[in-house]
């Protein structure tokens, strides 16, 4: 280990200013030349929870440039210490796809084709169906003559990206339609 | 871990691209040294293991065991290693003429006691002058530059090469090296005319082989969880970590000291070193042509720190990541090239 001066540059404290090794007489030629011809790529990594079911697993996504570059378990978490279900691990699918529908599909009734229709549209006729099944379907007493009011032709299953808030207003739309089938799908 | 570590992957390592052999040479030199000095050390340090509390504290109460217990060792003790650490880094020509002599001088005035004072002061001075021998005799560096004197090469100070050395210097070099304490090592530098880089350099490798036993006593679980109180730095020392692995399966991360050859378990997300929590102010530097490793970044405090990327591999083998440190200095650079800096712990002065 020959000893040769290395003048400071302008980093101090780094390995590359020499430092110590560089007054050791410890040539970092190698690896400097090495490092120049490596280009780095800047990503960020966050965490974040599962949107399916009342599990909450922990997840961390990278993003490089604002896409999503990698979706995995967060290990640290102790709901789910890195794991998860296929749902969860599909999440990459689910930001990155570009199978995902961007629009509203819709298939009249005994046809073969798929159109696409405004959300608008969508919503007036899912809107539209429900009442007339309720209404269709709607018994005010039963064989006994006790007042009901209720529906046996709709069931309901929750959705497990519904918060505590909305799953609330989804029960009592529910009932308000009169339902008795009212279950949650995270449950089962 | 430490025993299994041969030449052989020394060897190994200098066959990857971008790695210095200056500098696989020497860390295969003090890696020699930290062999020897284990079998002087066995069987007596620690002579009073660190008590279950102070094991726990450093564990799981956010504090390090060092915290509560002092590793510094006896006199003999410290006085052997000094004698070994300075033996090998003569036998390997080092040119640190400063430390060498420190470390003479400090084993003797350790290592004396009454009756032997003459004899080890005669040793030093005999060491001395083997040195300045040595010295004399080295031929000017090819490239012209200044040869320099061995004064020279260290600070210029108050102080003299000749300055009376008290017995306890080498337990206060200890202390200050280990705990990368700055001001004490300038204090402890100037009076002998030292350089107090160097002194940090070869203070904390004449401390490892007593932070590895220290290290292998705790035997401690890397998968362990700390779930109480996060702390930044080696649970065992305090210090900063060196490098950091990414594990297969559930992807967590461990951190590695190269002080205490210990491995512990420490969240993602997070900063190692000012336990920065902001996703915004953190980030990774990948790098295409070395995909299984990973550069953990920290906007905040500007500190980096090199991982191993096993997630993908799938390995679980058990790395040496001694030698992993000396194989990846250029992504380290390739991060100074970004603006980022060794990552240093609070309270904690550059190591080099």
């Amino acid at each position: 280990m020959k000893l040769s001066r290395r003048g400071f540059l302008a980093a101090a404290g780094t390995t590359a200013a020499g430092g110590v090794l560089g007054k050791l007489g410890i040539d970092l030629g190698p690896s400097v030349a090495h490092a120049a011809a490596l280009k780095t790529r800047y990503a960020r990594e966050s965490t974040t929870i599962c949107p399916y079911c009342g599990v909450g697993c922990s997840l961390i996504v990278a993003t490089m440039n604002r896409n999503v570059i990698n979706v995995e378990g967060d290990p640290d978490h102790p709901i789910n210490e890195g794991s998860l279900c296929c749902k969860g691990q599909s999440l990459y699918q689910v930001a990155t796809s570009d199978r995902r529908l961007k629009k509203v599909l819709y298939r009249a009734p005994r046809s073969t084709e798929w159109e696409e229709v405004s959300w608008e549209w969508a919503i007036e006729r899912i809107a539209d169906r429900a009442k007339r099944a309720r209404d269709a379907s709607f018994t005010e007493q039963d064989e006994r003559g006790r007042t009901v009011n209720r529906t046996h032709a709709i069931a309901a299953l929750g959705g497990a990206a519904l918060d505590n808030e909305e799953c609330y207003l989804y029960g009592k739309l529910m009932r308000a339609l009169g339902l008795v089938f009212i279950e949650h799908q995270a449950r089962i | 871990m430490s025993d299994e570590r041969g030449v052989g992957s020394f060897a190994e390592v200098l066959e990857r691209p971008g790695v210095s052999p200056d500098l696989v040479a020497l860390q295969e030199t003090l890696w020699h040294y930290v062999r020897a000095a284990q079998d002087v050390l066995a069987g007596h340090y620690p002579t009073d293991p660190p008590p279950p509390a102070a094991v726990q504290e450093g564990l799981i109460g956010g504090r390090t065991v060092t915290d509560a217990w002092d590793p510094t060792p006896p006199d003999d003790l410290l006085a052997a290693t000094a004698r070994l650490l300075h033996a090998v880094l003569t036998a390997a020509a080092c040119e640190a003429p400063g430390p060498l002599r420190l470390l003479a001088r400090g084993a003797a005035a350790a290592g004396a006691s009454g009756a032997g004072d003459a004899r080890a002061a005669r040793d030093a001075r005999q060491t001395d002058d083997a040195e300045a021998a040595g010295a004399a005799a080295d031929a000017p560096a090819a490239d012209g530059a200044e040869v320099p004197s061995t004064a020279a090469q260290d600070a210029p100070g108050g102080g003299s090469p000749d300055a009376p050395v008290p017995r306890e210097t080498l337990a206060r070099w200890f202390h200050a090296a280990w705990r990368a304490d700055r001001r004490a090592l300038q204090e402890l530098a100037e009076p002998y005319a030292c350089d107090a880089d160097l002194l940090a350099f070869f203070g904390r490798q004449l401390a490892r082989p007593f932070f590895q036993r220290l290290g292998a006593t705790l035997q401690l679980d890397p998968g362990a969880w700390r779930p109480e109180q996060l702390h930044a730095g080696c649970p065992l020392c305090g210090g900063a970590p060196r490098i950091g692995r990414y594990w297969p399966e559930e992807g967590g991360r461990t951190l590695w000291c190269d002080l205490c050859d210990i491995e512990w378990r420490f969240p993602r997300v997070t900063c190692p070193f000012c336990l920065n929590r902001d996703h915004e102010t953190l980030g990774f530097l990948s790098i295409a042509e070395h995909e299984n490793y990973r550069i953990d970044v920290c906007d905040s405090c500007q500190g980096y720190l090199r991982a191993i990327d096993d997630r993908s591999t799938g390995r679980t083998a058990a790395l040496d990541y001694l030698v992993e440190d000396v194989g990846t200095v250029h992504l380290g650079l390739a991060a100074e090239r970004e603006g980022y800096r060794p990552g240093r712990v609070a309270g904690s002065g550059p190591v080099g």
